[in-house]
């Protein structure tokens, strides 16, 4: 399904560049996400309570780039935001970094 | 040489073949954070340095620190949205009239969505402990539809907008209860 912006996602949702692409996603916690050209990645599961300002969230990188600025969800809880690759599985505890998944 | 080229190019090659995490300063000056590699049995090698770097394969992570950051990496991060911005409005004493002082900040707020592509608003509606629960929920809901209202009036598209009311129970100022409180009746909107 091509995307315009403004699409809401759901937790499942995969994300997936072409050559040019490239997707700029906000999630409710305030985190962001840059998703890089030539990627596949898997909203693999999310999780947010907006009153306590706490949740779960894990990503995963199949292939690509990732450009992440954690939010509320990072700090709630010892890796609670976690993005897994093909190799490893990532602890987020804050704040901007890049995944690449050759 | 051009042996010796081609057997770094696939040594360099062979090298970026595998996954790898770099942790980027903070941004607008945020402290740097962390970013863990978990392995299976509960271990971690953490890096919490700006421009640290974990190449990781099945059989385990390799750290090092960056010289610099990549152009791609710069490009990608360049891309991201922009932070979400919240802005608060505030009202009379016991209703959902807005106070005229407060009325600029929906101008601020159209704004805001309009600079943005596909921009989504929360708008919360609070008040402050004068009253019962059950009038406070109902009339926080009331302010919060009250400035959805405002904003759909400008033509902005219905289904990015959502209005929930929270009553008395996040105050931004804690009084007791039945404590009339002007900072408390509010209505704060989140546009992302």
């Amino acid at each position: 399904m091509a995307v315009a912006p403004g699409v809401q996602l759901e937790p499942g949702d995969v994300l997936v560049t072409g050559r040019d692409g490239r997707m700029g996603v906000t999630f409710v916690d305030g985190t962001r996400f840059a998703v890089g050209p030539n990627s596949r990645v898997t909203l693999t599961s999310f999780q947010f309570d907006r009153t306590r300002q706490s949740g779960s969230f894990v990503t995963s990188v199949d292939r690509g780039s990732l450009g992440v600025v954690s939010g509320s969800i990072a700090k709630s809880g010892r890796d609670a935001m976690r993005v897994r690759t093909p190799t490893s599985m990532l602890g987020v505890r804050g704040t901007r970094f890049v995944v690449d998944v050759p | 040489m051009r042996i010796g080229g081609a057997i770094a190019a696939i040594l360099t090659l062979g090298a970026c073949a595998a996954p790898k995490a770099v942790l980027l300063p903070g941004e607008d000056g945020h402290p740097v954070g962390a970013l863990a590699v978990l392995d299976e049995k509960g271990g971690e090698q953490v890096m919490d340095q700006p421009l640290r770097s974990a190449r990781m394969t099945r059989s385990g992570a390799t750290l090092r620190t960056e010289k610099a950051i990549k152009p791609a990496y710069q490009q990608l991060m360049n891309t991201l949205p922009p932070p979400a911005k919240s802005f608060t409005l505030y009202f009379v004493d016991g209703t959902s009239t807005l106070l005229p002082t407060s009325r600029p900040v929906l101008d601020q707020i159209r704004a805001e969505m309009t600079a943005r592509s596909g921009a989504e608003v929360q708008v919360t509606g609070h008040t402050d402990t004068v009253g019962s629960d059950e009038d406070n929920d109902r009339l926080s809901q009331k302010r919060a539809d009250e400035v959805m209202a405002e904003l759909i009036a400008e033509g902005f598209p219905k289904d990015a907008l959502s209005a929930v009311g929270r009553g008395e129970r996040e105050p931004a100022v804690n009084t007791g209860d039945n404590v009339a409180n002007a900072e408390n009746r509010r209505v704060e909107v989140i546009v992302r």
